[in-house]
């Protein structure tokens, strides 16, 4: 029992000792193993130098490649030579070895990087900056076959990887306002980005990248232009805003576009043309040359080529040559309107003037200075080389005419003349006749409206705006609107079929003028009134006959010989065959206003002629003597005047009374019999003696049998005013003789043969009361 | 030497109950457990252990004990440079806790546990003292030794937000684990009475 327990253990123990010794082995085994491995990783050192190694940290910063990390900095020191430089070792992994220490490898250092266009390397804000690498050749078969290399320099930015599928351009620009980084658009699409921008011969290189799916939207014939973030186009017509990407509206971009049915590029080594901005497409490529002499005052980028209104091209570049004060303007036309170069155009510089003759130009104005194209010949020709731009318009056919006026006149250079509101031509001087005052306008009416002018035309001056108010109506006449600040010339031809004899024609200062010549035109004669005041008699009265007008006041003159003033009247035929020897003038100006203690009685004639006034006519006497023109004719205050005078001149009575005092007496003071109205007083005047005023009374024909021999006169107006302890007794004719003064006349019961002409008679101041009660019957003769 | 073992007098003790047998006897009639008057491959266990533990000590120091990524960046440390780093950060209290649990106590078991075979292969009867009492301190110290893992471990346990901060245990832990757990089986296998028995 025993050997056998002994021998099974033996035999366990064998095993174990066995088995112990195995242990050390695989515990060998397997520390090499890991030790192995370990250093298997830690790969070989590769050197970089380094202008700038801020930031590196040995045994930290990494090495990668696509982010992945291969190595790690190992070592940092300034190199012995240079001491701006540093070599950089770092230690890169086994396995990454054999793609990073390659001829062409690049290192660059990646850190935070913060532009418009790009936020880069936002990552190592945390993980610390890190280097890159990226290879020279795309695939490991190439990269196996590159020469190894362990000492590199950085360079100072990431590279384009040339070898990243997808399109490489070329773009030449003539500014270098875009950012590497800004975006590629196709129909505000991204499908690349500016990845390189350098200076090369003048010009601003750019190389986009274009990524490989949208290659094939790059044909031979594409354009390419530069995208403003904000497009802002502002003109008077309106506002045009527009804003692109977000990304263009920091940092701009370019945008492409191209015809889609084009091959696509198969030249990438093409270098495209960067346009300024889309429109900029539009325009040729080659520059029109202007030359010229004169200030020009044009304006880089803004001042614009216009033809027939159209902007069709701009001034881009502008130069000066000193020696020969010879200015080159440099023009962009439109593509669309290349042809127009061909017709022999003419380039005139056009220059905004504050005139409002030019307002119709408005949009021009604010435009500035600019310059206008126009047609010579509809021919096709040739292309110059330099054009030469112009100062003053282009020569046109034209009729020219001298308008004299005397007036002065504010017209200008190069005011327009307007037939029925279309300009027909322009006045071309404006100047003083050598030997008088007389003002001269040389005119020039196009060719095309020649036939408007003949001898019947009527020149005047158009102001901005006549008003022509009067009660009857208010009528507006305005200009165009050019007329504001400059006056024009207008005209008007009443008989087209006229001929033109005379080459000279009187200009009116006003519309107004012109219509008064029209009216003055018109068949009639012309009279001579003699007024002893022209108060209210104004210049364009008019003349009516039975309330219809029938001429005009012309002029009003003073004449020296007679010291009164002479107005000229005019009227018309039709109504000048009632004027004649008997005819009566009188002035109806304003409301004639009849005041007396009985009534008031208010006479207007019509409303127009209360504000202006006019002159009516009366002829009494229709088979009068025929009058020659100009006959002078004596001028009354009123129609009743008129009539008075007719009234006493006729086969009245004249009688005098002399009165111990005028007392309120006056001319036309009234006589009364029975408190009717029977005369006036005619004259009144100091009896030669002095001792008495002798009144001259005139007697209506109707009521002259009224006055005998005993009549007696005593004046109405004084009366008598009795005082006593019962009141006051006041004994007068009428209210009215109480003011205004006034003669009655009584006649005895037992009455006496009339009265002789020019009788005197004694005026009683006093009435006795006896005379009230004389009751006459006359018996008529 | 006037002492007289149980080898000497031909008896055997039970290690578990203290009881004491003739040397024929196989099983303690006390507590069941088996009989040895010695343990033959002591030597051999103990030396075993002992050169694993040797081997496994150098990856152990080499490798990456720990990997602590902060926001993505992986920062590989040594024992050596955990040391290097609590020094320089001052904390001098930890790095040399550090210092003793991880290199001077393996390495100091390590050679106590040699100084024992050779004391006892070569019979030195004159240093068994003093080699019992070594054997003692490193028997003590045992199971204090893997305080290094136990460190890593809760690190890994407490340090994990993700991408922000990380800590992963490198090979050397394992390694070093590796070297703990063998020292404490060379201990373990060794035979204290082999140090005293007089041939």
């Amino acid at each position: 029992m025993d050997e056998k327990i002994e021998q099974v253990s033996v035999k366990k123990s064998k095993k174990i000792v066995f088995l112990i010794w195995l242990l050390p082995f695989i515990a060998l085994l397997i520390s090499t193993s890991m030790l192995y491995n370990h250093f298997e990783k830690q790969g070989e050192e590769i050197e970089i130098y380094f202008n700038n190694a801020e930031g590196f940290v040995v045994d930290k910063t990494p090495l990668k490649y696509k982010g992945i990390k291969i190595g790690i900095v190992s070592n940092i020191e300034v190199d012995e030579k240079n001491i701006n430089r540093f070599l950089v070792k770092v230690e890169v992994d086994n396995k990454a070895l054999s793609l990073v220490a390659k001829k062409g490898t690049k290192f660059w250092k990646v850190e935070p990087k913060a532009t418009l266009t790009e936020i880069s390397g936002l990552n190592t804000i945390f993980s610390g900056i890190y280097i890159e690498a990226m290879p020279s050749a795309q695939n490991i078969e190439e990269i196996k076959k590159l020469e190894e290399q362990y000492t590199f320099n950085a360079v100072s930015e990431k590279p384009i990887n040339y070898l990243q599928d997808g399109l490489f351009i070329d773009l030449k620009s003539s500014n270098g306002t875009l950012e590497v980084g800004a975006p590629v658009l196709y129909k505000s699409f991204l499908v690349g980005k500016i990845v390189k921008k350098n200076l090369k011969d003048n010009n601003v290189l750019y190389t986009i990248f274009i990524e490989e799916e949208y290659k094939s939207l790059v044909k031979e014939d594409s354009s390419f232009w530069n995208v403003n973030a904000i497009d802002l186009k502002a003109s008077l017509s309106g506002i045009k805003f527009k804003v692109n990407t977000l990304a263009s509206l920091i940092a701009g971009g370019i945008a492409f576009d191209s015809d889609s049915l084009k091959e696509p590029l198969v030249n990438t080594s093409k270098v495209f043309n960067l346009y300024s901005s889309k429109e900029d497409i539009d325009y040729l490529p080659d520059y029109v040359v202007l030359e010229t002499d004169v200030e020009h005052g044009l304006e880089k980028d803004f001042s614009k080529v216009l033809y027939n209104g159209i902007e069709i091209g701009y001034v881009d570049d502008l130069s000066f040559v000193l020696e020969d004060k010879q200015s080159f303007i440099f023009v962009k036309i439109k593509k669309e309107f290349a042809s127009l170069l061909k017709s022999n155009p003419y380039f005139e510089l056009k220059k905004p003037t504050i005139s409002l003759e030019k307002l119709e130009e408005l949009p021009n104005i604010v435009k500035g200075t600019y310059i206008s194209l126009t047609k010579r010949s509809k021919n096709e020709g040739e292309i110059k080389d330099i054009y030469t731009l112009h100062n003053n318009p282009m020569k046109r056919e034209i009729l020219e005419i001298v308008l004299k006026s005397d007036d002065t006149l504010k017209i200008e250079k190069d005011s327009p003349v307007f037939f029925k509101d279309i300009k027909v031509g322009r006045v071309k001087s404006k100047k003083l006749h050598s030997k008088s005052d007389e003002l001269r306008v040389n005119v020039e009416i196009f060719k095309e409206y020649s036939y408007l002018v003949n001898s019947t035309s009527i020149f005047y001056i158009q102001s901005p705006v006549e008003i022509n108010a009067s009660l009857e109506n208010i009528s507006f006449k305005t200009a165009p609107l050019s007329g504001f600040i400059n006056s024009s010339i207008a005209f008007d031809t009443k008989d087209l079929s006229a001929k033109r004899t005379i080459n000279r024609f009187y200009l009116f200062p006003s519309y107004e003028k012109m219509l008064e010549q029209k009216y003055f035109l018109q068949k009639g004669k012309r009279y001579t009134l003699s007024l002893d005041n022209a108060n209210n008699v104004l210049k364009s009265n008019s003349i009516y006959y039975k309330g219809i007008e029938a001429g005009k006041v012309v002029s009003k003159k003073y004449n020296e010989k007679t010291k009164k003033v002479d107005a000229q009247i005019f009227v018309f035929e039709k109504y000048a065959k009632y004027i004649n020897e008997s005819t009566k003038f009188y002035s109806i100006s304003g409301f004639d206003m009849d005041f007396s203690l009985e009534k008031v009685n208010i006479k207007t004639q019509s409303l127009n002629t209360l504000v202006k006034g006019g002159i009516s006519f009366i002829s009494l006497d229709e088979n009068a003597k025929k009058v020659k023109s100009f006959h002078k004719f004596d001028f009354y205050k009123s129609l009743d005047e008129v009539l008075k005078e007719q009234r006493f001149n006729e086969n009245g009575l004249r009688v005098v009374v002399l009165a111990k005092s005028k007392s309120s007496l006056k001319e036309n003071s009234p006589v009364f019999y029975r408190q009717l109205q029977i005369g006036v007083v005619e004259d009144y005047s100091l009896a030669k003696d002095g001792t008495s005023i002798e009144l001259q009374l005139y007697i209506d024909e109707k009521f002259k049998y009224l006055v005998r021999k005993n009549s007696i006169f005593y004046n109405a107006t004084a009366f008598g005013m009795e005082v006593s302890l019962l009141g006051v007794k006041v004994t007068t004719e009428t209210l009215e003789t109480l003011i205004s003064g006034g003669i009655s006349l009584v006649t005895p019961t037992e009455y006496k043969e009339q009265a002789d002409s020019m009788m005197s008679f004694p005026l009683y101041n006093d009435v006795e009361e006896e005379w009230l009660n004389w009751n006459p019957k006359f018996e008529k003769l | 030497m006037s002492y007289k073992s149980d080898k000497d007098l031909g008896l055997v003790l039970c290690t578990h109950c203290n009881s004491v047998f003739k040397v024929e006897e196989k099983v303690c009639n006390k507590c069941n457990s088996k009989l040895k008057q010695r343990d033959k491959y002591s030597l051999v266990k103990t030396l075993n252990f002992t050169i694993i533990a040797i081997i496994f000590l150098f990856p152990a120091n080499i490798l990456t004990m720990m990997e602590v990524t902060t926001l993505g960046v992986i920062e590989k440390s040594t024992i050596l440079d955990g040391i290097v780093y609590f020094f320089e950060t001052k904390s001098y209290l930890i790095a040399v806790v550090i210092f003793f649990a991880s290199i001077i106590v393996p390495i100091f078991k390590l050679l106590v546990l040699l100084y024992l075979l050779y004391t006892t292969k070569y019979n030195k009867i004159y240093l068994a003292r003093n080699a019992t009492r070594y054997y003692r301190i490193i028997k003590f110290i045992g199971k204090w030794s893997m305080i290094d893992i136990f460190v890593v471990a809760l690190m890994i346990v407490m340090v994990q937000f993700g991408n922000l901060s990380n800590i992963t245990a490198g090979p050397a832990a394992i390694a070093f684990t590796v070297v703990v757990i063998s020292t404490m089986l060379a201990t373990e296998s060794f035979d204290t009475r082999l140090l005293w028995d007089k041939d």
